[in-house]
């Protein structure tokens, strides 16, 4: 997706998460901030949303995610010293280490494993949506999807002894 | 969510059986999970963040919903509390005098009460509680006339 096309949707997805964040906290203020920072979010991965895919289930998605984040800030005691309660910087490396695996691991697909891949795990669709959106049968998106999450899962559990 | 669970649940999502709402059930429980095999290490990296997220965001709002605000809690006992009283009152002004007629006897004759309707908000209130004041044993009276009437 391109910084134009998400400037022409923006305004209609922005009043979407802050509707999820609404829903969640009760008030306009935390609201607000999930909603800014939902599409600070969905700003930085541009350019990995298609524009053909469902983009308003993934940022109804991402709001959740901010929603939780926010909540979880709240939730926590204010750390005595700065910095305390973040992630370690060995922690950091690690989790940087894991999605780049995970990555390389998605690269090996082909293109029409992939896009289904990221229909079910990235936009949450079901198999009837895929089905609806792709045009392509019930069974043999079933298929397919279970084709590719089982060669993910193969190659991650052998990248994960090496 | 019990281990068999979890391994159903893991079996079904790679035979790309599962609905979203049981992957993110199957998210929230792996998160929840300490120590993790490497087939479900691997699962929980596969479903992604997004999903783990969305589980909890959707618990949360579940928790929120079964849990009654703490005005509603206020509200349900202070109703409570008015409904045991009414109830009490009623029952009370039921009762019958276990000595009716010499209660009666020694009632002393009341005197004709004006009703406080005349002059001012604050004169009306004044001279309200100046006749409660000269009147305290009310109920009692409103009991006793209540049973004087059925006799």
């Amino acid at each position: 997706m391109t910084r134009s096309e998400f400037e022409q949707i923006a305004a209609q997805l922005r009043q979407k998460v802050l509707k999820t964040g609404l829903d969640f906290f009760g008030n306009k203020e935390d609201a607000e901030d999930a909603a800014q920072d939902t599409m600070v979010q969905l700003w930085r991965y541009l350019e990995h949303i298609d524009t053909q895919r469902n983009v308003e289930a993934l940022a109804v998605r991402v709001a959740k995610n901010c929603c939780v984040s926010i909540y979880r800030k709240q939730q926590t005691v204010t750390p005595l010293l700065e910095g305390q309660g973040e992630a370690s910087p060995q922690e950091q490396l690690e989790a940087k280490d894991t999605q780049r695996m995970l990555d390389e691991t998605l690269s090996l697909l082909k293109p029409r494993e992939r896009q289904l891949f990221d229909m079910r795990a990235l936009m949450g669709l079901s198999i009837d949506e895929i089905t609806q959106q792709t045009g392509i049968a019930k069974p043999s998106v079933t298929a397919m999807v279970s084709a590719a999450r089982k060669k993910v899962f193969t190659e991650l559990k052998r990248r994960m002894k090496q | 969510m019990t281990d068999k669970d979890i391994q159903r649940l893991t079996d079904r999502y790679l035979a790309g059986e599962t609905t979203p709402a049981e992957e993110r059930r199957l998210a929230l429980a792996l998160r929840q999970r300490g120590e993790l095999s490497e087939e479900w290490q691997a699962v929980s990296l596969m479903q992604g963040e997004l999903t783990a997220g969305e589980a909890e965001y959707d618990a949360i709002m579940v928790k929120r919903k079964a849990k009654p605000s703490a005005v509603v809690v206020a509200l349900r006992i202070m109703l409570t509390a008015a409904a045991v009283y009414l109830v009490g009152l009623f029952l009370w002004l039921q009762q019958e005098p276990t000595e009716p007629v010499r209660l009666a006897a020694k009632q002393p004759v009341q005197e004709s009460v004006v009703p406080c309707t005349e002059g001012t908000p604050d004169e009306i209130i004044v001279c309200y509680f100046e006749q409660r004041e000269t009147r305290p044993n009310t109920y009692s009276l409103i009991r006793q006339t209540l049973y004087e009437n059925k006799q």
